[in-house]
């Protein structure tokens, strides 16, 4: 119990600490910086990596109730997305499309282990859709979680660049994008650029969520 | 003390969302549920904008936070992706480029195509805007 409330202490210290540097250094991500220092003072004072995953959830847990929140951006650009929602979901149904089939077809030209295509075919869901999703189609849930918050990162790091050079400028184009390839750790990070930008994410995690699931009807056991 | 109601009404839709997920089997995650019920309920005036709005800033701000342990307790899993690594960096690197590059163009195509509309019929536009 007492490792517990370590963990959480140490994961909330090296958030702040986080945080203070990536004020300092704004290139850097808040998310890997956070994970790195956490990582390394757990390692450092010798902590038990049962406890850290026991304690964590205390903090993962509030996933839930921060998901429900993006209601609060989203009711706001209702009236948007009812004017656009063709659009938005043809976008979105091609991205989740394209990210299934990268994923097959990297595999099949390395010939990747056929438990690892699995685990990785919804990573470009949020996680709790993607540890459910994963395991339905005979991968490994753990692993899918992993690789669903690193396609997260790879995405926000991407984004700032890629974006603009691809003539990707309105609001709702940005959201979607960033939103269907990287779920909620994209949506988290746009929270800080622009309230547009996380409502139009919110509704491409929801539908990438909704159609991922679809799509991968025919490969579940 | 605002930010604590709406704190307690943001886990009363999350609690909400996982019974539905749990009892009538709806092939969606509690957060998400919860996240279109608290849209509904916003939507439609049940839940005053003003409750949860404090609440939600707070959470949303430090996202972030509650994906730190993820990432620090599946490190044991590195091994696997040590083993062979290649197929996963791949797909990591190349699967996020190519979804945000098809989404965005599709989404922005559709916009374009869509102000242009509005720009050729400006009656018709301000008419659907009123």
């Amino acid at each position: 119990m007492l490792d517990q409330l370590l963990a959480v202490a140490v994961t909330l210290v090296g958030y702040k600490a986080a945080v203070l540097v990536v004020d300092r250094f704004p290139r850097l991500q808040p998310l890997v910086v956070a994970t790195i220092c956490v990582w390394l003072v757990w390692w450092l004072i010798g902590g038990d990596w049962e406890a850290y995953r026991a304690g964590g959830e205390w903090i993962s847990f509030w996933l839930g109730p921060a998901t429900v929140a993006l209601a609060v951006p989203l009711a706001k650009q209702v009236k948007e997305f009812v004017h656009i929602w063709r659009g938005v979901l043809l976008g979105v149904a091609a991205g989740c499309a394209v990210a299934i089939l990268t994923v097959r077809l990297v595999g099949w030209l390395l010939g990747t282990d056929q438990t690892l295509v699995n685990s990785m075919m919804a990573k470009s869901v949020t996680t709790p859709i993607a540890v459910e999703l994963t395991r339905s189609i005979g991968g490994i849930p753990a692993l899918g979680a992993l690789f669903t918050v690193l396609t997260g990162i790879v995405g926000i790091t991407i984004a700032r660049p890629l974006l603009p050079w691809a003539g990707i400028r309105d609001d709702w184009a940005i959201g979607i994008a960033v939103g269907t390839s990287s779920h909620a750790v994209g949506t988290a990070n746009l929270n800080r650029v622009s309230p547009v930008q996380t409502a139009a994410s919110s509704v491409a995690m929801i539908l990438a969520g909704v159609v991922t699931s679809l799509y991968l009807i025919p490969f579940s056991l | 003390m605002k930010t604590i109601k709406g704190m307690l009404i943001l886990l009363a839709f999350f609690g909400a969302g996982t019974l539905a997920n749990k009892w009538l089997h709806v092939p969606l995650p509690g957060n998400l549920l919860g996240m279109l019920l608290l849209t509904l309920g916003l939507c439609t005036g049940m839940v005053k904008m003003d409750w949860v709005e404090c609440a939600s800033n707070l959470l949303l701000r430090h996202m972030m936070l509650f994906f730190v342990p993820i990432l620090v307790g599946v490190a044991s899993y590195l091994k696997w992706i040590a083993g062979d690594p290649w197929p996963i960096v791949l797909s990591l690197v190349l699967g996020p480029l190519v979804v945000m590059l098809v989404s965005g163009r599709v989404v922005q195509w559709y916009l374009n195509r869509h102000k242009q509309k509005a720009e050729h019929r400006p009656l018709e536009g301000r008419a659907l805007d009123a």
